[in-house]
C-alpha cells in the first residue's frame, strides 16, 4: 500500500517536461551557419528598404538626375567612387549610384517578394493537389497546363503577355500587373517539383491511416500534404529568382546597347542615350530599379559588351548593382537551403 | 508414272475462322502512344494562350468587337498561318520573309547548341556523379556555391568579360575579332578576297547551301574559314556550357545524392563491391534517365543562356533574332500591332521546339530506365 504522504502534490507534477532554453533548442536543431548568414543578409536588405522609404519619401519613384553627369567620357568627366559618391556615378542615367541603389531597394524587394509569393502559393497549392490526386483528372489537368505553359521560356512569355495586356490595362498599373503576371507564369516549375514530393507524402503510412480513419481530403491536404511538400518549394524558390532579374536586366541591355539595338539609341551627340524597351514594366527611365542600373552600367562600364572594340572599363558602373542583385539572391538561397536542411533533419 | 496425290500445304492460311490474337502493346508502347497523342493538345493550348494574350487585348483596345464567331475565325486563321509559314515580311530586313530569316538563323544556332551541349554533357555528367557521391562537406559546399553563382551571375557580364579578355589575342592570332560566328569583312580582305565568296550570303551573315557554317565550309574546302569558325564557336559554346552546367548541377547533384542512399548500394557495399564500381556501373545507369529529364526541365534556361550569349557576341543566330523581335526591331508588316504578330510566331516556334524535345527526352528516358516498369 502506498503511503499517501509520499506522493507529491498534484500541483508540483509538471504536465510535460520543462521547455529547453533557446540556446539548447538551437544546439539540438541547428539551422546551420548558412541560414544565419542568409537571414542577416535579408534583414540587412529589409532595414535598407525601410530606411529608403523614410528618407526618400515622397519622391521614392523618381531618381534625382543630374544632366551634367549624363554623357559618358570623353564628353564629360567620369566620376568614380569617392567620399562624395561612394559607389561612383552612372552616366547615361546621370545618377549617383549609392543613392540610386539605396532608393531602389524597396522597389526591387517588392518586385521579388511579390512574384515569389504568387509563384509559391500557386505552385505549392496546385502541385500538392496534383500530387495528392496522382493519375486523376485534376492531376492530368494541372500537369497538362503546367507542362504546356512551362514549354515557353517564362522570361519571353511574361514579356509577351505583358505587352498584350498593356493594350487594355491602365498605364499606371504596369508594375503590379507585371508582378502578378510573372508569378502566374512561373508556377509550373514549382508545381512540378511540389507534385513529386506531394505524391510521396500522400502515400506515407500516417497519411493512409488518417484516410482510413475518415479524414477528409481537405484535412489531409491542409494538415499533411501541404506541410510535407514544403521542402520541394524551398528548393525551387531560389531558382525562380534568376528569371526575374533576367527579364529586368537583359531586355533593357539589349535595347540600349546589345547587338544592333545600339543603332536605335545612338543620339546625334555621338553617344548612347538609354531608353526603355517597348512594353517595359518600368513606368519611366529614371525609375529606381537595380536591373536597369546594371543594364545601363554594363553598356557604359564594359564597352566590349556593346560591340565597341575600344573603350575603358569602368568597373563600378556594373559591380555595385551586380552585388546588390546577387546579395539578395544569395540571401534567399541560403535561407531556403537552411530551412530545407532543418526540415530534412526533422523528417529523419 | 502416276502423279502423287497433292499434299495440302499446312503453311497456307486456313479458311476456317481462327481466333484473332489480341494486339498486346508493351507498357513502353502504351506510354509512347499516350505521350505522342498529348502533343497536339499541348500545341493547341500554346496557340490559344498566345491568341488570348496577344491578339484579343489589342483588338479589344482597338474596339474590334467581332463576337464569338470572329474570335474563333481569328484563332483558326492564326493556326493556319503558323503552320503554313505565313509569318509576314520583315520591313527592316528589306522585304525578306520572316520564315526565310528563321530558316537562315536556325542552322547556325543548332550548330552552336550541338557543340555547347556536348561540352556541357562532358562536364556535367561526371561532375554530378562525383559531387553527389562524395560525402565530404567541402565538396557539398563547393558545388552548392558554384551552382548558385552560375545561376545568378548575369551571362551578359560573363560574355562581355570573356570577349574583352580574348579580344587582342584573337586579333593578333587570327586577324579577326571574336564577334559573330562567321569571319568579319577585314578577315576576308586579309585572306585576299575583295568580296567574300558567293556561298557567304546576306551581308556575310549566313552560309549556303546547308546554313551550318562548319558543314558549308567543309563542303567548299575552305579550311582556314573552318578553323576560325570552329574557334569562335568553341569560345561561345564554352561560356554557354559553363553557365548551363552550374544551373544543371543544382538539380543533378541532389538526384545522385538520393540514389547514393538506396538499398541496392548498401547491399552492393556489403558484398564487398568497390565504391567506384557501384558508382560508374550501377548508380550512373540508374540516374541517367533522371538526368535526362532534368535536362528537359531546364531546357528553357538553356535556351535563355544560349540566346543571350548569341546576342552578346552579335551572332546572326536565333538568339539575336529573338531579342530583335522582342524589342520590336523586325516588324513583319505595317499593321497596328506589328510587334505582337512577330512575337507570336517566335513564341510558337520556341514552344514547338521545347514540346517536341520534351517528348523525345521523355521517351528516351523511359527507354533507358533500368528499373522494371509496373504493368498495373
Amino acid at each position: 500500500m502506498i503511503d499517501e504522504q509520499e506522493l507529491p502534490d498534484a500541483e508540483e507534477v509538471p504536465d510535460r517536461p520543462p521547455r529547453p532554453g533557446l540556446r539548447e533548442r538551437l544546439a539540438r536543431r541547428p539551422l546551420g551557419a548558412g541560414f544565419w548568414l542568409g537571414a542577416v543578409i535579408l534583414v540587412g536588405y529589409f532595414v535598407t528598404a525601410v530606411s529608403a522609404l523614410v528618407v526618400f519619401h515622397p519622391d521614392l519613384e523618381f531618381l534625382p538626375v543630374n544632366p551634367a553627369w549624363m554623357p559618358p567620357a570623353p564628353f564629360a568627366p567620369v566620376l568614380g567612387p569617392s567620399s562624395a559618391h561612394p559607389f561612383g556615378v552612372l552616366p547615361g542615367l546621370g545618377v549617383d549610384l549609392f543613392r540610386s541603389i539605396w532608393q531602389a531597394t524597396p522597389w526591387d524587394l517588392g518586385i521579388v517578394a511579390g512574384i515569389l509569393l504568387f509563384d509559391a502559393v500557386l505552385g505549392w497549392f496546385l502541385g500538392s493537389i496534383a500530387g495528392m490526386n496522382e493519375g486523376g483528372i485534376l492531376d492530368g489537368l494541372i500537369s497538362w497546363i503546367g507542362d504546356t505553359l512551362g514549354a515557353i521560356p517564362s522570361f519571353f512569355l511574361v514579356v509577351g503577355i505583358f505587352a498584350g495586356l498593356s493594350f487594355v490595362a491602365p498605364t499606371d498599373i504596369g508594375l503590379p500587373l507585371f508582378i502578378v503576371l510573372f508569378g502566374a507564369i512561373i508556377w509550373p516549375a514549382t508545381a512540378r517539383v511540389t507534385r513529386d514530393r506531394a505524391r510521396l507524402v500522400a502515400r506515407l503510412p500516417y497519411v493512409e491511416a488518417t484516410r482510413a480513419c475518415g479524414g477528409s481530403r481537405r484535412r489531409i491536404l491542409v494538415r499533411h500534404v501541404l506541410p510535407g511538400s514544403v521542402s520541394a518549394l524551398l528548393a525551387q524558390i531560389p531558382l525562380d529568382v534568376a528569371p526575374i532579374f533576367f527579364v529586368l536586366i537583359v531586355f533593357p541591355w539589349f535595347w540600349d546597347c546589345g547587338s544592333s539595338g545600339a543603332k536605335n539609341t545612338t543620339s546625334g551627340a555621338g553617344y548612347l542615350l538609354p531608353s526603355l524597351p517597348p512594353f517595359s514594366p518600368l513606368p519611366w527611365l529614371d525609375f529606381p530599379e537595380w536591373g536597369n542600373f546594371l543594364a545601363v552600367g554594363v553598356c557604359y562600364g564594359l564597352p566590349i559588351s556593346s560591340g565597341l572594340v575600344q573603350g575603358t572599363i569602368y568597373w563600378w558602373m556594373f559591380l555595385f548593382p551586380l552585388v546588390a542583385i546577387m546579395g539578395l539572391a544569395f540571401g534567399i538561397a541560403l535561407v531556403c537551403d537552411g530551412l530545407d536542411r532543418r526540415l530534412a533533419r526533422l523528417r529523419r | 508414272m502416276a502423279s502423287a496425290p497433292s499434299i495440302p500445304d499446312v503453311r497456307a492460311p486456313s479458311t476456317s475462322h481462327r481466333p484473332r490474337r489480341p494486339v498486346r502493346l508493351s507498357a513502353y508502347q502504351r506510354y509512347a502512344i499516350q505521350r505522342v497523342l498529348l502533343l497536339p493538345a499541348q500545341i493547341l493550348l500554346v496557340l490559344l494562350i498566345l491568341y488570348l494574350a496577344l491578339y484579343v487585348p489589342s483588338s479589344v483596345a482597338l474596339g474590334e468587337d467581332q463576337g464569338l464567331l470572329g474570335f474563333w475565325t481569328g484563332f483558326y486563321q492564326l493556326v493556319v498561318n503558323d503552320f503554313t509559314g505565313n509569318w509576314g515580311i520583315s520591313v527592316q530586313y528589306g522585304g525578306v520573309t520572316i520564315a526565310q530569316l528563321y530558316a537562315w538563323a536556325i542552322p547556325q544556332s543548332i550548330e552552336l547548341a550541338v557543340i555547347s551541349l556536348g561540352l556541357a554533357a562532358a562536364i556535367a555528367y561526371p561532375v554530378s556523379l562525383l559531387a553527389g557521391w562524395g560525402r565530404r562537406a567541402p565538396i557539398d559546399a563547393t558545388v552548392r556555391a558554384a551552382s548558385l553563382f552560375g545561376t545568378y551571375f548575369p551571362v551578359i557580364l560573363v560574355g562581355g568579360a570573356v570577349t574583352g579578355a580574348l579580344f587582342y589575342w584573337f586579333l593578333h592570332t587570327y586577324h579577326d575579332i571574336p564577334i559573330g560566328i562567321l569571319p568579319n569583312s577585314f578577315w576576308w580582305l586579309d585572306q585576299g578576297y575583295t568580296l567574300p565568296p558567293s556561298w557567304v550570303i546576306f551581308g556575310q551573315a549566313y552560309t549556303s547551301p546547308t546554313g551550318f557554317p562548319l558543314v558549308d565550309g567543309a563542303l567548299h574546302g575552305a579550311w582556314s574559314f573552318e578553323e576560325i569558325v570552329l574557334i569562335k564557336t568553341l569560345i561561345q559554346a564554352g561560356i554557354i556550357a559553363i553557365v548551363y552546367v552550374s544551373i544543371f548541377l543544382r538539380h543533378s547533384f541532389t538526384i545522385v545524392r538520393d540514389a547514393r542512399d538506396e538499398l541496392y548500394v548498401t547491399a552492393a557495399r556489403s558484398r564487398g563491391i568497390r565504391d567506384r564500381t557501384i558508382l560508374w556501373r550501377h548508380t550512373a545507369r540508374r540516374v541517367r534517365p533522371t538526368l535526362l529529364l532534368v535536362f528537359a526541365l531546364t531546357l528553357p534556361a538553356y535556351l535563355g543562356t544560349q540566346f543571350v550569349v548569341e546576342a552578346v557576341f552579335q551572332d546572326y543566330g536565333l538568339g539575336t533574332l529573338v531579342f530583335l523581335t522582342l524589342t520590336g526591331q523586325i516588324p513583319p508588316r505595317q499593321t497596328l500591332a506589328p510587334i505582337l504578330e512577330s512575337w507570336q510566331v517566335m513564341m510558337f516556334l520556341l514552344a514547338l521546339a521545347v514540346l517536341v524535345w520534351l517528348l523525345a527526352v521523355d521517351l528516351l528516358a523511359r527507354r533507358l530506365d533500368p528499373r522494371p516498369v509496373s504493368r498495373a
